[in-house]
C-alpha cells in the first residue's frame, strides 16, 4: 500500500470524520428549539467536590439528574416493557433453569417537568405525613417514622428533581404527539431495563443521554461563584437555574445559567 | 523486500554461516577455498547492503537493542498518549468551544503529519510507531471530546472509525501495534453491532459474550486465507482472533446464564467446555500442519486452562487443598510425557 495514499486517506478520515460531527450539531441546533425549560440545580446537578481528579479536568459538565423513586414508574409495566422491544422469556424468574439476565433497551423517555405526577407525589407525602402526625405518638418507632416522613417531604419540597418520567417509547416522533407540550415534557434518549419486584416485573430508567450537560466558559463564572459558597451536599434550595434547549436530534445545550437567590425559587420555572 | 523479509535474509545467513563452520569442523563437509572466499564475500555485502536498505540487525547484541528499542518505543508511547488526554483535560476548561474544537480536530492531523516525518527520516519506525499511538490518543481524544461538548448521544460507530484510522497506519508502515489497536477498535464495533442484532442497546454488548465469537471468527479467517500481507502480520490477526474466541468460550462455559441461548444454563455450560476442548485440539493440530507456532501455543494454553477450570469444579470443594495441587501436578507430568512421546514420533516420520 503506497504510503502517500495512506497519509491522504488517514489525514482524509479525519477531516471528513470532524466535518460529519460538526454538522451534525449544526443541524441539531439550527431553527428553533425543539424544547427550551428552565431547570434548576436540582435537575441539573454541580459534581460534588473539587477533588484531585476534578482539578486535572477544568471543564465543567451539570449531571441531568431525573427522579429515580421507583413509586413514580407505575406506568413502566410488563406491557409497556414489550413495546420496548424485550420479550416474553425475560421475564422468567431469576432461579429457573435457563433464565438470562435481562440486557437494556434504547428508547425515548419523555420526562415531565414539574407537572401533574410530581404534584401528585407531594401531594401523597403530605398526605403521609399528615396521617402520622394524626396518630399518637406511642412509641419511639412512631416517631421516628413520622420524623422520616417529615425528612422526606422536605427532600421533595426543596431537593429533589421535579423531573418525572413518564413514557418511554422507540419512536420520538410517537411520544411527541402523545406529549405535545413542549414546555413540560422534554423527551430524551436513554437505556432502559427491567427488574423483578413483588408484583412480577417493571421497568426502569438505566441512564438518560446524555447524562451530563456541558458548561460552555462562557458560564463557568455563575457557576463558580456558586460552588465557592460551599459544596453542594444536603438538602438545600437550588442556587441556580439553567435554560436547556434540546434540538432535532434530541441533543442539548445551555441558553443561560443565573443565580437564584432563596425568595425567588418559587418563581424560577413559573 | 520489506524490512521483515530482509531480517530473515540476515538470520538465514548468519545461521547458515554458524553451520558450515560447525560442518568443517566435524569434517563432513569442505568448501573449497576460493568457493568459501566467494561466499563469505557475498553475504557480507549483502548484510551491509540490508543494513543499508533496511537498517536490520546483524548481530545478536543489536537484537537485543533493538528489544530495549521496542519497549522504550512502547512505554514512551503510553506515556505521551497519557500526556495528550490530561493536558487537554486540564486546560480546556479555559478555552471557548471554537478553541477547542480548532485543537481537537488539529491534533491528530499533526500528529498522522508527524509519523511521515519519522518515518521518512527513520527506518526502524521506532519513533514513527511512537508517534502513530499518540495519534490514535489524538484521535480518540478527538471524538469523546465532541461528544461531550456537544452532549451528543454515545454510537458505536466510534469505534469502527478509530478502526480504520488505526488499521490505515498500521498497514501504511508496517506497525503491529496499531494493528493490535486497530483490532481492539474493530472488535469493539463488531460486538457492539451484533448485540444490536438482538434488539439491546449497544453499550450492553459485553452482557452477551457470544456477540464476540463472529469478530474472533473473522480474524481467524483472515489469518489463515493467504492474503498478501506480513507474516507477522498474519500471526497477529490468527493469535488475536483464537483469545477472542478461547475467552469467550471460558467465560460462557462457567456462567451460562449470559449466553443467548434458550437451553438452560447448565446445558450450555456443558456445551461451551466441550466446543472448549474440541477447538483447542483443532487448533492445536492445524497450527502444527500449518507450522504456526503461535497458533499452537495459544491452542495448547487454553487446552491446560479449560482442563484446570474443569479440575477445580469437580475436586477443588471436595480434595484437600494439598491433594488438589498433587494432583494437578502429576496431571501435568503425565501430559508432559504424552506430548514427549508425540514429538518423538514426529520427529520420526520427519527423519524417515
Amino acid at each position: 500500500m503506497k504510503r502517500e495514499y495512506v497519509l491522504l486517506a488517514v489525514l482524509g478520515l479525519v477531516v471528513v470524520v470532524n466535518s460529519v460531527i460538526l454538522a451534525g450539531v449544526a443541524w441539531n441546533r439550527s431553527g428553533e428549539p425543539g424544547t427550551s425549560v428552565v431547570l434548576t440545580e436540582r435537575e441539573l446537578v454541580l459534581p460534588y467536590s473539587r477533588s484531585s481528579a476534578s482539578e486535572e479536568n477544568s471543564g465543567m459538565a451539570l449531571r441531568l439528574r431525573h427522579n429515580r423513586n421507583a413509586r413514580l414508574l407505575e406506568w413502566f409495566d410488563k406491557e409497556k416493557l414489550q413495546t420496548l422491544g424485550f420479550e416474553s422469556r425475560e421475564f422468567q424468574a431469576w432461579g429457573e433453569k435457563s433464565y438470562k439476565r435481562p440486557q437494556t433497551r434504547r428508547a425515548y423517555v419523555v420526562l415531565e417537568y414539574d407537572g401533574r405526577t410530581w404534584a401528585q407525589a407531594l401531594a401523597e407525602s403530605e398526605g403521609e405525613l399528615a396521617k402520622l402526625e394524626s396518630e399518637p405518638q406511642a412509641d419511639e418507632r412512631s416517631v421516628r417514622e413520622q420524623e422520616q416522613a417529615r425528612q422526606r417531604l422536605e427532600q421533595m419540597q426543596t431537593a429533589d428533581s421535579r423531573l418525572v418520567p413518564v413514557d418511554a417509547d422507540r419512536d420520538a416522533v410517537r411520544l411527541r404527539s402523545r406529549y405535545p407540550d413542549t414546555e413540560t415534557h422534554i423527551i430524551v434518549a436513554g437505556r432502559v431495563g427491567m427488574r423483578r419486584n413483588d408484583d412480577g416485573v417493571q421497568g426502569y430508567i438505566r441512564s438518560l443521554f446524555p447524562r451530563s450537560v456541558h458548561v460552555p466558559i462562557r458560564f463557568h463564572q455563575e457557576l463558580e461563584a456558586v460552588a465557592a459558597g460551599g459544596n453542594s451536599s444536603g438538602i438545600h434550595p437550588p442556587r441556580y437555574q439553567v435554560t436547556l434547549h434540546f434540538g432535532r436530534r434530541h441533543e442539548p445545550w445551555i441558553g443561560a445559567i443565573a443565580p437564584l437567590f432563596p425568595e425567588s425559587e418559587g418563581s424560577a420555572h413559573s | 523486500m520489506n524490512r521483515e523479509q530482509a531480517q530473515r535474509r540476515v538470520d538465514r545467513i548468519d545461521a547458515f554461516t554458524a553451520e558450515l563452520i560447525e560442518l568443517e569442523r566435524e569434517g563432513v563437509l569442505a568448501l573449497p577455498v576460493s568457493q568459501r572466499r566467494e561466499v563469505e564475500i557475498y553475504h557480507s555485502t549483502l548484510q551491509r547492503r540490508m543494513a543499508a536498505d533496511f537498517d536490520v540487525d546483524t548481530s545478536s547484541s543489536q537484537k537485543q537493542l533493538s528489544w530495549g528499542m521496542r519497549i522504550a518505543s512502547f512505554l514512551g508511547a503510553l506515556a505521551l498518549s497519557a500526556a495528550v488526554f490530561f493536558f487537554f483535560y486540564r486546560f480546556w476548561g479555559s478555552l471557548t468551544t471554537l478553541g477547542q474544537v480548532v485543537i481537537l480536530v488539529a491534533a491528530p492531523l499533526l500528529a498522522t503529519l508527524g509519523v511521515e516525518f519519522a518515518a521518512r527520516r527513520e527506518r526502524t519506525f521506532y519513533f514513527a510507531s511512537l508517534i502513530a499511538l499518540v495519534a490514535v490518543a489524538a484521535f480518540v481524544l478527538n471524538l469523546s471530546m465532541l461528544g461531550q461538548i456537544f452532549n451528543i448521544v454515545p454510537t458505536p460507530n466510534a469505534f469502527l472509525v478509530w478502526g480504520v484510522f488505526t488499521l490505515l497506519l498500521a498497514y501504511g508502515y508496517g506497525l503491529r501495534l496499531m494493528l493490535v489497536a486497530a483490532l481492539t477498535f474493530l472488535v469493539g464495533y463488531l460486538s457492539a453491532t451484533v448485540g444490536t442484532w438482538s434488539g439491546a442497546y449497544w453499550l450492553s454488548f459485553g452482557e452477551r459474550p457470544e456477540n464476540f465469537l463472529l469478530a474472533g471468527v473473522l480474524m481467524c479467517m483472515v489469518g489463515a486465507a493467504r492474503l498478501p500481507m506480513q507474516r507477522e502480520f498474519a500471526d497477529i490477526y490468527r493469535v488475536y482472533g483464537l483469545l477472542v474466541l478461547f475467552i469467550t468460550i471460558l467465560v460462557l462455559s462457567n456462567q451460562g446464564s449470559v449466553s443467548y441461548l434458550p437451553l438452560a444454563n447448565v446445558t450450555i455450560e456443558y456445551l461451551y467446555q466441550t466446543a472448549g476442548f474440541v477447538l483447542a485440539g483443532l487448533t492445536i493440530w492445524f497450527g502444527i500442519r500449518r507450522h504456526w507456532p503461535g497458533v499452537v501455543n495459544t491452542g495448547s494454553t487454553f487446552f491446560v486452562i479449560y482442563l484446570y477450570t474443569k479440575f477445580f469444579d469437580w475436586w477443588w470443594d471436595w480434595l484437600p487443598k494439598y491433594l488438589f495441587f498433587l494432583l494437578v501436578g502429576l496431571i501435568a507430568v503425565v501430559l508432559l510425557l504424552v506430548m514427549r512421546r508425540l514429538h518423538k514420533m514426529h520427529r520420526g516420520e520427519v527423519t524417515a
